[in-house]
Parts: structure tokens; sequence; C-alpha cells
């Protein structure tokens, strides 16, 4: 589902150089759910912004489903995100002027559908992560969980192959952690979505399929 | 979608609210500056009360005689007009009348100023005046010279004390006339068919004006149809070639076109070539919108600049849509959008306080009869100027903003 | 402390530069109407050399071109029956007649070339000998025109001191006639003419005319002399005839004025004004330009407020932090509005500083009339009322968001997120 080759990316500001990622082989089968892990600055959210084209490699190939991207428009780009990625962040990211169910329309008014679609598919996706009660609500009236919860209605409703979860449960306790861990693996097993996490939580991390290890920009094992 | 975007819009003028008060400040100020002009502008030239066939009427009124020493510029005379101006080809009517002048009446100890105007009779058929009482001269008035006057209700009320004043008599520069006819006040802006009272033109003291090339005298040609009025454009500008000057020595050539109304304006503002008997519309068009473009520049600039503040705090907002796929394009509208209602909002509040800005300039009498008034025509202009505001100072941080690489935005967007 | 500070305006150079640019435009606009305002001011303090009290100007429409000599002579004699008629009236002390007069709207001006090399320009009026009595002129030195001056065989001109200052220098201009260079451009067809052609001798010198009034800028002047008894084709007819009225003379004494005109040139259109009233009109032409750019100006003004508000205040908001992080390591609340004036301090200086820059070139370039002869006291004093106004605004502006700063406890502050 997507392929990483020889990935390689570099930040030059006007002095220094940092090296994110050096020599980086990565294959994550279509259905698989796999972790990144690694201390603080090794590379784990490059490796996610890559893979889910928000950044471009410096050397390398990312290849989205067979198609290499790197060819790709600007706009080729967001119409593959839109249709094929769905993120969730560690901060949430919700919208605090929005309400809860107009956050998670968001993906959806990049697509050319009728607002009576957009609703029902929102509507369905909230249903999923247990918040439909909460509709209405605005995410500063949410607790933490349930933020993360909405956010991640938001990254299914477009029915994307592949989610990219950056620390999802960082800002959570483990309660809502493992609420959340849940949502995941139910996602995981019923849709066969394709499930990239970032995690520093070792025990969150052994239930998914495999553990990707990075240290200074490099894999190891 | 809309709906989405609306409340969003709205959402985020609210949050800051200090910002917005600014904001709108500014713009409802500068945009009602701009729909005042506009409906100025309105006034002066747009198809006005008395002025029906506006549009297929030109106008000769100003002429210049040049020579390699000097210039001269003055109305046209009377001969001019008289000789070579009538049968011009798809002329349908031709009135010659005078400049005003001011004249006065003395009554009771009282001194009455008016301005009076020696016009033909067809002068009546070109224009539509509003009579209530009485009509205008005609044909036979003109031929026989005689001493009738039609006169403006101001006049009317400071001459006959407001009573009815048909068949009444009056002095005026020392002649005397009888009204036959009153009409409704005309704006002094509308500078053809103000006055305060009008006389054939054959009741003047002398007739020395008979033989001037150039005087005080202008002529008004109504054309068939709109697309005649090039042709006599053209006929009278060659014609004007073959009149034998007063003072050849001094004077080589005469420039006086027939003009359409904003063309004579245009071609007495600074910066155009006078003695270039072409249209000075287009340059006179691009003056205005350059002073208006200048005008407009300094709020526009405090805009862009609150505007980009404004997208660094959503940034967040940013990166999650384009995270999510949403193209550049999408980004641009979404925040033009934004801008121009917030632009439209103080487009309305300026209109609103262009109604009594201009009651204001009317109450004060500071152009004689005129009545400015909001029209359809002026609050589509004002509108319109709101849109352009908005576009101007929103396309530039829009383009910022739909360049934000998205990690960028998302690292920095939780403030 | 201040490399600080310039580093940190240097990083938010965008939105600090466009600011400084509108700061810049206010000041010269600004500039603009304070300085035409300090010239009028200035100007009003010299007196305008006439009396106009009781004088009523009649301005005469003959509506009919003088091209011709017998046309000429017949307007020159009614001229001559429409002067003795009026002053025959008991409600008329004098009667004058002139080409041009006070707060009229037409102002003639012409130059020669001296001899020596030199050139000068000057205010022109042709008038009768009543001027200067209906006027009450005070002569400085000489004589006004008189009959005595019918048999001269030059032409007989008055002229104020400072174009007796600029012809003659320190000496007396009385009896002198003025030096003028031949006239190469324009050499008459006949020797004789040239001979015949009169020199300009001053008969009198007084202390000021100035048409305008007394917003005008002081100007030369001079007087020919004008003679409704004899015909001298080269000489000008008058434009108009001034009456002065004897006192507790009605307005209503205006129709009777008219009709003894008109008895004598029926044919003609007189223009009865009280001087008084064309000087209203007159200062009311130079005021409302300035009233015009006032208003421009001050909307400028408002704009930059409200701009320079805006940008403080945002600044202020987004550094909420770093104000309270500042606080929380010991600087006092003086020290943070000090930072946050300094700013708005160092933005209008640069405007200001390059607005004066370019104002220094101004006294090279060339101005309209009114405006060249502006002393350097009314110059300098302009550009520091000002410098005065514009760092007055600007800081007024900065205000209220440097209180807010300073309001912010530290705590709360750093908390701000």
């Amino acid at each position: 589902m997507i392929q990483l080759n020889e990935i390689e990316k570099v930040y030059r500001t006007d002095r220094i150089e940092t090296v994110a990622l050096a020599d980086v082989n990565l294959t994550v089968a279509e259905g698989e759910f796999i972790s990144v892990m690694g201390p603080s600055g090794c590379g784990k959210s490059t490796l996610l912004n890559l893979m889910g084209l928000l950044d471009a490699p410096t050397k390398g190939t990312v290849q989205i489903n067979g198609s290499p991207i790197a060819n790709y428009s600007d706009r080729a780009m967001a119409a593959l995100r839109n249709r094929d990625i769905g993120f969730i962040f560690q901060v949430f990211h919700l919208v605090t002027d929005l309400s809860v169910l107009d956050n998670v329309q968001i993906p959806l008014l990049y697509r050319r559908m009728s607002n009576a679609d957009r609703r029902k598919h929102a509507e369905a996706a909230l249903d999923r992560v247990g918040l439909s009660a909460r509709m209405h609500h605005f995410p500063s009236q949410l607790s933490g969980g349930q933020q993360q919860r909405v956010a991640i209605a938001r990254a299914i409703v477009g029915k994307p192959r592949i989610l990219l979860a950056d620390e999802p449960t960082g800002n959570l306790d483990s309660q809502m952690g493992d609420e959340i861990m849940n949502i995941l693996a139910t996602l995981n097993r019923e849709d066969r979505t394709t499930i990239v996490m970032v995690t520093h939580d070792q025990q969150k991390a052994a239930l998914t399929s495999r553990i990707v290890r990075l240290f200074d920009g490099r894999q190891v094992n | 979608m809309v709906r989405h975007y609306f409340v969003l819009a709205v959402k985020v003028l609210l949050r800051r609210k200090f910002f917005t008060f600014i904001s709108l400040f500014g713009i409802s100020f500068t945009l009602l500056v701009l729909t005042v002009v506009a409906a100025f502008f309105d006034h002066a030239f747009g198809p006005g009360q008395e002025e029906p066939r506006q549009n297929r009427t030109l106008y000769a009124e100003r002429t210049l005689m040049h020579g390699p020493h000097s210039t001269s510029g003055s109305s046209g005379g009377f001969k001019l007009f008289d000789q070579y101006a009538r049968d011009l080809p798809g002329l349908e009517r031709l009135s010659l009348h005078e400049n005003g002048h001011t004249v006065h009446t003395y009554l009771d100890g009282r001194k009455i100023s008016s301005s009076l105007k020696r016009t033909d009779d067809e002068y009546w058929r070109i224009l539509e005046f509003r009579f209530v009482e009485g009509t205008s001269f005609g044909t036979a008035d003109v031929a026989e010279a005689r001493f009738v006057a039609v006169i403006n209700v101001a006049t009317r009320d400071r001459i006959f004390g407001g009573q009815p004043a048909l068949g009444q008599t009056f002095e005026a520069d020392g002649q005397r006339f009888r009204v036959i006819g009153v009409v409704e006040n005309v704006s002094s802006l509308r500078t053809v068919p103000y006055a305060d009272i009008w006389v054939p033109y054959t009741t003047a003291k002398t007739d020395a004006f008979k033989r001037e090339i150039t005087g005080d005298w202008n002529a008004m040609a109504l054309a068939k149809d709109t697309a005649s009025m090039a042709a006599i454009h053209e006929e009278f500008n060659s014609r004007l070639l073959r009149v034998e000057l007063p003072d050849p020595k001094e004077y080589k050539a005469l420039v006086a076109p027939f003009e359409t109304r904003l063309a004579t304006f245009a071609r007495e503002m600074p910066l155009t070539d006078r003695k270039d008997p072409e249209s000075q519309v287009w340059r006179f068009v691009g003056l205005l919108t350059l002073l208006g473009l200048l005008f407009v520049l300094v709020p526009a600039v405090n805009l862009v600049n609150i505007n980009i503040s404004r997208i660094m705090e959503r940034a967040s907002e940013i990166g999650v849509r384009k995270a999510f796929g949403a193209p550049a394009r999408t980004l641009v509208g979404q925040f033009l959008v934004e801008n121009i209602l917030l632009t439209l909002i103080g487009g309305a509040v300026g209109f609103v306080l262009s109604i009594f800005v201009l009651q204001a300039i009317t109450d004060s009498g500071l152009f004689t009869y005129a009545r400015f008034t909001i029209n359809l025509r002026v609050f589509g202009w004002g509108m319109a100027f709101a849109v352009l505001f908005g576009l101007i100072s929103g396309v530039y941080p829009a383009w910022r903003m739909s360049r934000l690489n998205p990690v960028q935005a998302l690292k920095g967007g939780s403030r | 402390m201040t490399r600080h500070l310039l580093r940190l305006i240097w990083n938010r150079k965008r939105q600090n530069f466009l600011l400084t640019v509108e700061i810049f435009f206010s000041f010269l606009t600004l500039f603009g109407v304070v300085l035409i305002g300090m010239q009028y001011a200035n100007n009003a303090r010299h007196p305008v050399g006439y009396q106009i009290a009781r004088v009523w100007s009649i301005g005469v429409d003959r509506k009919e071109p003088a091209g011709d000599p017998a046309v000429r002579a017949r307007h020159r004699e009614t001229y001559d029956q429409l002067v003795r008629a009026l002053s025959d009236m008991p409600e008329i002390e004098v009667v004058a007649a002139g080409f041009t007069g006070p707060y009229s709207n037409s102002n003639w001006g012409s130059g020669t070339d001296l001899t020596g090399g030199r050139s000068v320009n000057f205010g022109v009026n042709s008038v009768t000998d009543g001027y200067r009595d209906l006027f009450d002129i005070p002569i400085a030195e000489g004589r006004w025109f008189s009959r005595e001056d019918d048999a001269a065989t030059w032409k007989p001109v008055v002229i104020n001191r400072r174009l007796a200052r600029e012809i003659f220098g320190e000496g007396t201009a009385v009896g002198q006639i003025i030096p003028e260079a031949p006239d190469r451009d324009n050499p008459p067809p006949d020797p004789a003419a040239a001979a015949k052609r009169q020199s300009k001798r001053v008969v009198g010198v007084i202390d000021e005319f100035r048409q305008d009034g007394e917003l005008s800028a002081p100007q030369n002047y001079l007087f020919y002399r004008m003679r409704l008894d004899y015909e001298d084709p080269e000489a000008n007819l008058p434009e108009r005839i001034l009456v002065r009225l004897a006192p507790g003379t009605p307005a209503s004494f205006e129709e009777s004025l008219v009709k003894r005109a008109m008895a004598v040139a029926g044919a003609w259109s007189f223009e009865v004004q009280a001087v008084e009233d064309m000087r209203t009109d007159k200062l009311r032409s130079y005021t409302t330009p300035l009233m015009v750019v006032g208003t421009i100006a001050g909307f400028l003004l408002l704009m930059v407020g409200l701009g320079l508000t805006g940008v403080v205040w945002q600044s202020v908001t987004q550094r909420i932090r770093e104000f309270g992080l500042r606080r929380a390591k010991g600087a006092t609340i003086p020290n943070v509005r000090t930072q946050v004036l300094s700013e708005i301090l160092i933005m209008t200086s640069l405007a200001v500083i390059a607005a004066v820059v370019l104002l220094a070139q101004v006294p090279l370039l060339p101005l309209p009339r009114d405006l060249t002869g502006i002393p350097a006291s009314v110059f300098i004093a302009s550009i520091a009322v000002t410098v005065i106004a514009i760092y007055v605004l600007t800081l007024a502006c900065g205000w209220q968001p440097s209180r807010l700063a300073t309001r912010i406890q530290p705590a709360e502050a750093l908390h701000y997120e």
C-alpha cells in the first residue's frame, strides 16, 4: 500500500543541515496496523509526513498504492490525500469555531457531494466513534478523549484507505487512550484500513502487528 | 457548503472583535467616501431629469484657438454654430444657447440675482423640463423677438412671492419680460438645463454676437440615433478647417468638437491635451481610477496587514484543511469570501452613512438646487467598490495563506 | 537595548515598512496643509494697501468687441459720459475707472527686461486719476497721477515699494525712468516709431497694493495712467467702474445707480458688487482648496491611526507570552511600556526623517506664484508643527495597546495558549 524506497530527508537552513531521515526503506502492506517508535527527534513525525504527502523527500521515492508520487502536481497530491489518506494528530487540531458535525465534514467539502450526503456520512462517522449525541457541541465543550474521537471521525469520514496517526494517545489519560486504541483496532479489523501510528507508548505499540524503530533518522531493529 | 463558510467567516470576525471593529471602521469610512463620490458623479453626469435624450446628444461648448505664440480659449460664437453646424449628417435637432449670466432685478428696495440664459426654441424640444405653469416659448416667439420668459420656481418665489406668475411681468438687467412658463428648479451641476430665467436669444441688447466665431455660446446636437453621433463629430471637425479665424496672424487653428457630456468635462481637467480634438475621456477615467486606487491604497494596506496576522492565527485550521486535501484554489476562495464579507458589511454601513452625508450636502445648499439622492445605480456602484476593495485587500493575504506549508502550519498552529 | 529593539523591528520589517510608508505620506500631506495655512497667516499680517469700505465695483459688459477703432472711440466716449454722470449723483463721493480692481478675478501680469540683463515681473493695472482717492492709497514718495501728466512725453507710472527696490535698489525711484532694455524680439518696423515709443517714468511710489487681498503673497505692482478724455489707441479701455458711496447710502441705491448707468449706455450690462462681497468670495477661493486638502490629510491621518493601532495591538497580543516572560524576569511596567512605545517612535522617526530630508530639497523646485517667497521661518515652523503633530498622533495610537501589554500578569501570560 505504502512503499518508501531509499528515503532521505534533509532540512537546510542558512548555516545548518539537519538530517531528519536517512536510508529508510519501508513497505506497509494493505490492511496492516503498524507502529513507529523511537526517542524524541528521531524522525518519526517526518516519516509520517512523508507518507501523508505533506512533505517530499530529498532523495528516494514514495509510492502510494503503486503510484510514484514524485511527478504529481500539488493539485493531484491534494486530491490523493483527500481520497485515500486520513490524519489524526496529537493535539487534535479541531477548528474551535465549528461544531463537531461541521468539523467532521471538512474533508468532504473538497469532494463534489450534496450537503445532505455530507451530513449523512458525517453522522455515520460520528456514530462509529460513539459521539452521535454530541453532534452539535463545540470542541471546547468536550473532554480530551472525546475531541480525539471527533478527530478520528473526521479522519475516517471520507473512507480513506490509509490512516496516519501521530501520537494519537499522547495527550490522553490511560483510560481514554485505551478507548482510542479500541476504535483504531476496530477500524483496522472491520474496514481493513491500513494504519500507521507513531507512538511513545510501548504498551500501545504492542497492540499493533509490527513495530518499526527509528533512531537518529535511521531504522534500527 | 456556503453556510459552512459563511458561519465560519462570521465566527472568525467575532473572535477578534477589536480588529474587526478597526477594520470595519476604516472600510466603512473609505466606502462612505467612495459612495458619496459615486452619487456625485451620477448626479452630475448620469441621466438627468431634464435630459432624457442625453445618450444621443452631443455638446460643443469650449473652443480653443491656437497659434505659434498664444492660445485663446472660450465658448463658441453664435456664428460658428449657426453657419457651420446646421445640416450635419445624422442630426435631428440643433439648439444654440448662451452661457448663463447673472442679472439683477430690483424690487421694492431688494436686489434679486438670477442666472439668465438666452436660448432658441429647439432647446425646449431637446430637453424635457417639468412645467408647473404655462409652457415654453416657440418658433414664433423667437422669430419675432417677443419679450417672454420662462422662470423657475425659486425665481417665482423670489419675485412673485410664490403666487402664480403666468402673464405677469418683471424686469431683469433693464429689460421687461412677461412670464409664459414656470418650471421646476434644475440643479446647478447640470450645466446645460440649469438657469433661473430663460428668454429668447433674439431679445439680446445688441446683435454683435451674431458675427462672432468665439464668444459665449454653446451648441447642443440631438442625433437621430447613437450611431450617427460619430458622423456628426467627424463632419463638424472637418468643417472647422474651413472656418475663417478672427485673427489669422495670431491664431492658426480652431478646436471646437461636438462631444458627449462626460467628454466636455474631461477636456477641462488637468493633464488632458486640450489642443487635441480627440476625446479625452479615457485619460480622465484613467486619472480618476488612479486617484481612486491611491485613495483606497492606505486603508487597503491596513487591511492587508490585519489579514495576514489573522491568517497566522489560523495556521492550525489551514494546516488541517490542507492535510485533508484542500486544493490551494479553494483555500484562496475561502479567504477571499471571508474578506469580501467584511468589506460588504463595511460597504453597507458606509452606504447608510452616505445617505446622511448626502442629505447634509443637499441641505447645505453648497450646489444650488442640487438634491443628491441614492438610487439603484449608486447602490450598485457602492457594492461594487466594496467587492473590489475586498479583492484588493484580500488577494495577497489569501495567496500567502495558500502557500503555507502544512507541516509548518500544524507545528506552529496550536497558538 | 536600542540594538535589541532595532533587531526586533527589522524582523517585523514587512508590516513596519508599510506603516512607515503610510506615516511618510501622511506627514507630507499634513505638512502641505500646515504650510499653506501658516503662509496665509503670515501674509495676513501685512497691510493690503487700500481701503474698501463703501466701495462698489461696477463690472461693465459692452457686448461688442472693440477691435474697430471707430467702435473703440465710441466706447471710450461712453465711458467718459458714464463717469461724469455717476460723479453728479449726490450719493457718490468718488468715481474712478480701471482695467481691474481689488478682489476681482482678473489679473494682469507683465514683465520687462532691464538694462544690465536682469528682468522683473509685476502685476499691472491701468486706472484713472480718481483711483487713489477712491481707495485711499497712501503715497510713500512722490505723487499719484494728475493733470500734470497730460502733457508728458513719457508714460507716467506709479509703482509699489517692492518693485522700486527691485529696480532701483536703495536709491530714489521718483522721477526716474525705468531702465528697460530695447526689445530685441519685436523691433518696431519703423525707426521713427522706435523713437516715439515712450519710456516709463515713475511719478510716485506707494507702500503696497495687494490686488488679491490679505492671503495673497506680496508682489510687485505697477499702475499705468488711463485717460477717458483723450484717444490713445495703445491704451486700454476700462473693464470696471468703481464708486465710493457717501456714508449712510443704503443698499437700495444700487437700483438707481444701474438705472442711471443704463440711461447713458443702454446696450451695455452692469454688474454691481460691493467690494466687501468680492473680498469674501476671493478669500473663500483661497480657503476652500485648503479645506479640501485638509480633509484629505485628515482622512489619511485617520487611516494611519487605525492601521497603527491595529498593528501595535496585534503585535502585543502575539507577544503576550513574551511580555509576561519579561515581567517574570523582572521588567517593570514602565520598561514594557517603553519597549512598545519605542518601536512606534522608531518607525515614526524613520518616516519623519525621510520626509524632512525630502522637504529640504523643496526650495530648489519651481513653485506656483503664491507659494514662492515663503520665508524660511514659515517653512521651518511648518515642519516643526507637523513633526510634533505626527509624533503626538502615533504615540497616542500606541498608548492603549501598551497599557494592555503592561496590565498582563506574568503567570497569566505564560499560560496563554
